[in-house]
């Protein structure tokens, strides 16, 4: 079906990442490895059970880390050397549970200097920058890591400890630790060359907690637009709808629009959510709105007679391509590039899940599952074809003076 | 690079707003493992008195002795039994297969008090690689309910993914019951661990 592979959109962030930082967390993950063996058989590891998982995740671990090579960019093996350091963590530490009896409260008497770096991090870090926009997209994911370290670091009660004091629960307490220290050198990191990066600069946090209630206002007032329905939408998509059009994929998108944006309106008023969160709240906002327009746009386009119905497999390439197109012309276009950037993976992701979606179904398919699996081709191409103006509207909100 | 799957990207996309700042490619960063084990009821008794016993040939650990391992293994594929033993001439009757910690399991029955005690015994498969604890039991005049945390035994116990033992689990309740209105046996297991009634979030 797919003609053409889904796109991968790389990420992106405006700091420079040093490749000597990325290719040092990379050769911290190897490293994690070296004392572990290649495959553990029966006279390593005798219970057959313990033996088969642990070579499982030796195997999964060997592979993120040989991944980091093949990462096209700085940052994207950064990010997959994050992913591969508590990998190789945890297996490092089951094996020496098992080997050199490790126990989890000795792994765990590693935290209190993990959260001393946290914290000294905190201390030292503000909402600091020269353009509003580029700010707010390093301090998201400077959030991001600050609220990750201190969560990861925070507890090893029970409720996380999936297998107890065994091997495994050594490991995964081992890989908990090892997250927080990932954050903690990543938001160093990026702070660093951010400051680094800095002409001039100023506080830029008053100015982000007016966008963030600008924007907080505007998402009220588009979700409260949104139809009032009854209906199970799993069911009858189409009660979104003035006319009765059947469930066809156009409205099934439509109808999975609706839910994104409620739903992610809903988080946006979780309270409970760790702080800081002040620029991923902004982000946030703005992708809400991405929802809202694109079911606002999809629902006027079905009213107006397209029904957006796959009649035939050509129908569906056509709709794949529509979504590749659509992706293809966010990323290229010059309004608000940043943010687009920022937040056209989330988006072009659909694409992927759906072909993903496809190459898992074999046999007999109903035209029902094909209307309902292919609209999230529709929900790809409509939520990419509004971002541009969506982000713009951001940028220009976060820089208003 | 492994996929997610659908679901678990949609699981993702759900929650997405919450790892925005991290996007697709990051660790789930801000996110903490789901909790696996749930709070014991309040009528529940986490840490009875027990006796655990293993058969590593597949077939009952304890029988009646009206029973014979040959009825056991012809009718059950996958075996749980449950017994109550509520007097002594009931714990006398009990035939026990040929396993380590049988002498324990009978004088754990001689040093129970059944004018305000009984002896709940419940035997199940379970892979040879794994054990079993029990997290907490409750009961009423005519039901019980067991939980239990199954995990790995030790490392270095040689054993095959592909071979179940039998187990068994004498528990002493602190009660009196009557076995003929017990009508109702329940049980459930889970990997996260056991927790009691006072169990809060651990710190380093």
């Amino acid at each position: 079906m797919a003609s053409k592979p889904a796109p991968s959109v790389s990420e992106t962030l405006p700091v420079t990442v040093e490749p000597s930082f990325a290719a040092a967390q990379a050769e911290a993950a190897r490293q994690l490895l070296d004392d572990v063996p290649r495959t553990f058989d029966s006279d390593l590891v005798p219970n057959g059970a313990i033996r088969k998982r642990l070579n499982y995740l030796n195997d999964s671990a060997r592979e993120q880390v040989r991944e980091i090579e093949d990462a096209p960019t700085t940052l994207e093996r950064l990010w997959q050397a994050s992913r591969a350091r508590p990998d190789a963590r945890e297996v490092r530490a089951t094996w020496r549970a098992i080997d050199s009896d490790l126990t989890r409260k000795e792994v765990r008497e590693e935290t209190p200097e993990i959260r001393a770096t946290t914290e000294e991090f905190a201390s030292r870090w503000s909402y600091i920058g020269d353009d509003p926009v580029r700010a707010l997209r390093v301090h998201a994911e400077i959030e991001s890591d600050l609220v990750g370290a201190r969560n990861w670091a925070a507890s090893d009660g029970r409720d996380h400890r999936q297998f107890g004091d065994g091997p495994f629960g050594v490991g995964e307490a081992a890989s908990r630790l090892e997250r927080a220290r990932v954050d903690n050198d990543v938001m160093n990191h990026m702070f660093d060359r951010f400051q680094h990066s800095l002409e001039t600069t100023s506080d830029l946090k008053p100015r982000l907690e007016t966008a963030r209630r600008t924007l907080y206002g505007r998402v009220q007032r588009r979700i409260e637009s949104l139809p009032d329905v009854d209906a199970d939408l799993h069911e009858s998509p189409s009660a979104l709808l003035d006319r009765n059009v059947g469930d066809t994929a156009g409205v099934w998108a439509l109808a999975r629009l609706y839910q994104e944006s409620e739903r992610n309106a809903l988080v946006l008023r979780n309270a409970d959510d760790p702080e800081p969160a002040l620029a991923r709240r902004i982000l946030e906002a703005t992708a809400v709105l991405v929802t809202v327009r694109a079911f606002d746009r999809l629902r006027s386009r079905i009213e107006n007679g397209d029904e957006m119905s796959v009649e035939s497999a050509e129908a569906v390439v056509a709709l794949r391509e529509n979504a590749l197109e659509a992706i293809e012309a966010a990323r290229t276009n010059e309004l608000a590039s940043g943010l687009v950037r920022e937040l056209l993976p989330q988006f072009a992701r659909y694409v992927r899940w759906t072909d993903e979606e496809f190459a898992n179904q074999s046999g007999a398919i109903s035209v029902r599952s094909v209307e309902r699996d292919v609209a999230d081709y529709i929900v790809a191409a409509e939520t990419c074809r509004v971002l541009p103006a969506v982000a713009s509207d951001t940028a220009k909100v976060v820089r208003e003076p | 690079m492994p996929s997610r799957s659908r679901r678990r990207a949609l699981q993702v996309a759900a929650g997405y707003i919450s790892l925005l700042a991290g996007c697709n490619s990051r660790p789930d960063s801000s996110t903490t493992p789901t909790p696996t084990a749930r709070s014991p009821p309040n009528d529940a008794v986490t840490d009875p008195p027990t006796v655990n016993l293993r058969n590593p040939d597949g077939s009952a650990v304890v029988m009646n002795s009206d029973e014979t391992t040959e009825d056991d293994t012809e009718s059950d594929d996958h075996l749980w039994r449950h017994t109550l033993v509520a007097d002594e001439e009931s714990a006398d009757e009990l035939v026990f297969a040929d396993v380590e910690g049988v002498e324990r399991a009978r004088q754990f029955l001689v040093d129970t008090d059944f004018g305000t005690e009984t002896v709940y015994v419940e035997q199940t498969e379970l892979g040879e690689c794994y054990a079993r604890e029990l997290c907490w039991v409750r009961w009423t005049e005519s039901a019980i309910e067991t939980s239990y945390r199954d995990g790995y035994r030790d490392a270095d116990v040689a054993c095959d993914t592909g071979e179940d033992d039998v187990v068994a689990l004498l528990v002493r309740l602190p009660v009196a019951l009557d076995s003929d209105q017990i009508r109702r046996f329940s049980s459930n297991s889970g990997s996260g661990g056991c927790r009691t009634h006072t169990s809060e979030e651990e710190t380093a």
